[in-house]
């Protein structure tokens, strides 16, 4: 499975438990925008921190994105009414596209008639950006009360190239370590902090309960790039032009892993009833995995008796390790051939100030992209998503420049050669490197 | 094959009945003589070529021109690089050495990391070849069987007929289903199993040496229904009479399917052929639903790689000189298919 296979799924995923999930979400979202407790000071800091109402020339705007169901986009739409509120000289036409966005959008941009405002994916963002197709958002790092700094620096980081700012975070997800406290409770294991306590928390839950297996991942073994970074490793040099993630660090992680599966500790979606993670830990099929935040609305709505046993902790890390997670995030970026540059920026500022932001992660389904949100009632209120905000801190953005893509259509077979047993995890990462070196850099 | 022989071998109704109208009335109304039966044709082909050329000729040919150049879609620009495109697709070849000693690289077609088009076209020739003659030959003795008196025959037609209208990705999402590790199909396997002591319940998509059969599985369950439709046609059109003939003169089943109905399907056969090789090789969909072109890049056919190349990693060049390749390799295969049936014509 491709990266951006895993990638579709989960939106796929998402999107077909929207139909399900629809009603159910309007209650939840709808109670909260209406609560608002949190967001007490957010009439008066939106139509200031907008404060672009003196030069912004009078402008119509697009605004382009995907909308995982309709609760989704209206909420988007309630962020663009209450931006237009502060901006009367500025209306935004909202266009989602439901399939295939990122063909489309490039479409639009070669042919030059791009929306004005849209979403990039972290994982095209360095092709979108080394083609010059985007605008220069620099302004925005100085701008008044929008506290650049209150970005998780490495979402901030995905979407520079070469140190230009052409991107501000929409949202992120970051992995964590999904598990059921009823099993682990079972087999008398607490929350795993290492590699060696996860081992052997699985191998607990193994003989104690009736799971088909401790934990569920994919065969592209997506939990490997947080554990690379984790046990010391890197995906590219500091310079971004070599591929060196055949280290030591990575063999080590990658053998950790195919050793848990070897031993029935591990299983893929396809050898389980269920096809992804979260359908796994709904079926109790499993009683672990590494899974981001989309998996918790997903088990709210469909496996609501199960879902009060789900907690989520931070990923197990190496002894003597570093904290580390692999992080997905969507930037709002411009067009670079926008007739409206001023009106493009502000309407980018007004969706991620913080009180945008706030609104908008309210959700559920991704995490705010600023850290001071942590403090957030909404966050205080639902500490599995805390738990996950707060590994922004030490994400790594799933994103390797210009060739992201192909880079990971290259790494991702190696790595489910490996888990499958079809090569060593040495030679299989080897493979990839060497590749991606020739190939690619 | 022209259009002057069609009208010969008798398949072409409708051609002979729109010229009847056209020599009747119609055309005497309209005041249409003889020279002028052209422009009528040209007119009545006019909005077909038009269509034709905007939205197929044009882009085929942008694409030939793009197969030369380092193509950005971002840009809509592109820098002209030769046959560099082509060089890095084909390049290691499958031979190796001067031609003096010309020696087989195997290496190509086993490992997928040496050049992934040559292995890659390896896996759409196991799938061509392992699909199109049970499409075909399932899809004649399913025709001959419900060509006959059978009870509630239209329901089995249809029910052969129903994975032809599903769409390639809804059956490619069911498959899985039954294919899973704890699917139907396994269901059955496993009991089966115990009994002759085989381990015959297996992780078919998620297996790299299985998943392509499951593609070929859902290949030939779907094109069964297409061809049994063209054979059920082609059947209606063998002259009754040539069964009398044979059957008076003693001829057995065998022998009256083998000297009748065989020779005169044969134009059926060949259409079907050449459209059941141009498909499989065209294979894509099934393909990216159902497995994604993995597991280890097992089910990653020619057309999913192109797609890979081009619309994922934004190499359009490649993918541009990649889909030429593909149209040389299945023209090649037509025009061979299309003199070998000239050869073996048969006339009464």
């Amino acid at each position: 499975m491709t990266h951006n296979g895993t990638k579709m799924t989960r939106r796929h995923l998402v999107a077909t438990g929207a139909v399900g999930l629809a009603g159910a979400f309007a209650g939840c979202t709808g109670g909260d925008g209406d609560s608002g407790g949190d967001g007490d000071s957010s009439g008066t800091s939106q139509a200031t921190s907008g404060g672009s109402t003196t030069q912004v020339p009078s402008s119509e705007l697009t605004l382009s994105g995907w909308a995982a169901d309709d609760t989704e986009s209206e909420l988007l739409k309630q962020l663009i009414g209450s931006f237009e509120e502060n901006h009367s000289n500025i209306s935004v036409e909202y266009n989602p596209v439901q399939s295939n966005y990122k063909q489309k959008l490039k479409t639009q941009l070669g042919a030059g008639n791009a929306p004005d405002v849209f979403y990039v994916d972290a994982n095209y963002f360095g092709s979108f950006a080394s083609e010059d197709v985007l605008l220069d958002l620099s302004d925005l790092s100085n701008a008044e009360e929008f506290d650049v700094d209150d970005f998780f620096q490495p979402l901030l980081e995905a979407f520079k190239y070469d140190g230009t700012l052409y991107g501000i975070p929409k949202d992120f997800s970051t992995l964590g370590l999904f598990f059921n406290t009823a099993m682990f409770e079972e087999a008398s294991v607490e929350a795993p902090e290492t590699w060696s306590e996860l081992r052997s928390a699985l191998s607990a839950v193994k003989e104690s309960t009736d799971v088909k297996a401790p934990l569920v991942e994919f065969p592209n073994a997506r939990m490997w790039k947080a554990m690379l970074f984790q046990n010391g490793g890197s995906m590219l040099n500091d310079a971004g032009d070599e591929a060196v993630f055949a280290s030591d660090a990575g063999v080590e992680a990658l053998q950790y892993l195919v050793d848990l599966k070897k031993d029935g500790l591990l299983a893929v979606p396809s050898e389980l009833g269920a096809g992804w993670h979260g359908a796994a830990l709904g079926s109790q099929e499993v009683a672990a995995a590494v899974l981001g935040p989309w998996g918790l609305p997903f088990l709210e709505e469909n496996h609501p008796e199960v879902n009060k046993n789900i907690d989520v902790a931070h990923l197990p890390i190496p002894e003597d390790g570093q904290k580390a997670t692999s992080a997905y995030t969507v930037s709002y970026s411009a067009s670079a051939a926008t007739e409206s540059p001023a009106a493009s920026k502000s309407l980018i500022k007004g969706m991620t100030s913080p009180d945008g932001m706030a609104k908008w992660a309210k959700k559920g389904l991704a995490l705010s992209a600023r850290k001071s949100h942590r403090d957030l009632e909404y966050y205080q209120n639902h500490p599995r998503r805390k738990t996950l905000l707060e590994a922004g801190e030490w994400s790594h953005p799933v994103a390797y420049g210009p060739n992201s893509e192909e880079i990971i259509n290259l790494l991702h077979p190696q790595l489910e050669a490996a888990m499958l047993e079809k090569k060593a995890p040495k030679q299989a990462l080897e493979t990839a490197q060497s590749k991606i070196n020739s190939e690619v850099f | 094959m022209a259009v002057g022989e069609r009208d010969e071998s008798g398949d072409s109704g409708v051609v002979s009945a729109v010229r009847d109208v056209l020599d009747g009335s119609l055309r005497a109304r309209l005041g249409v003589t003889e020279d002028q039966n052209n422009l009528m044709g040209f007119l009545f082909v006019a909005p077909n070529v038009l269509m034709f050329s905007v939205f197929l000729l044009g882009p085929v040919l942008y694409a030939f021109y793009i197969s030369f150049q380092e193509w950005s879609i971002l840009r809509n620009a592109g820098t002209w690089v030769g046959l560099a495109n082509y060089v890095d697709v084909l390049t290691p070849l499958p031979v190796q050495g001067g031609l003096t000693n010309l020696q087989l690289n195997t290496s190509v077609f086993t490992d997928p990391s040496v050049n992934l088009f040559w292995y890659s076209l390896k896996t759409t020739v196991i799938y061509a070849v392992g699909t199109v003659p049970l499409q075909i030959y399932g899809g004649l003795a399913v025709a001959l069987m419900l060509d006959k008196r059978v009870r509630m025959k239209k329901a089995y037609r249809a029910a052969y007929f129903m994975p032809v209208m599903l769409s390639g990705a809804a059956s490619a999402v069911m498959w899985r289903w039954f294919l899973a590790a704890d699917g139907v199909i396994n269901n059955f396997l496993e009991p089966i199993g115990e009994l002759v002591g085989v381990q015959l319940a297996q992780n078919w998509a998620g297996n790299p040496s299985y998943a392509l059969g499951g593609v070929m599985l859902m290949a030939i369950w779907g094109g069964i229904g297409s061809n049994m439709i063209f054979f059920l046609a082609g059947l209606q059109n063998v002259p009754e009479e040539l069964y009398e003939a044979a059957r008076i003169d003693g001829a057995s089943a065998w022998q009256r399917f083998r000297h009748v109905t065989w020779p005169n399907l044969g134009n059926t056969n060949f259409f079907v052929i050449v459209m059941a090789i141009i498909g499989a090789f065209q294979v894509f969909g099934i393909a990216l639903v159902y497995s994604e072109g993995g597991p280890v890049y097992a089910t990653t056919t020619i057309v999913l790689l192109i797609y890979q190349r081009a619309f994922e990693e934004g190499k359009m060049g490649v993918g541009a000189a990649m889909a030429f390749i593909l149209f040389l390799i299945i023209f090649a295969f037509s025009y061979h298919q299309y003199r070998h049936r000239q050869q073996e014509e048969v006339t009464y």
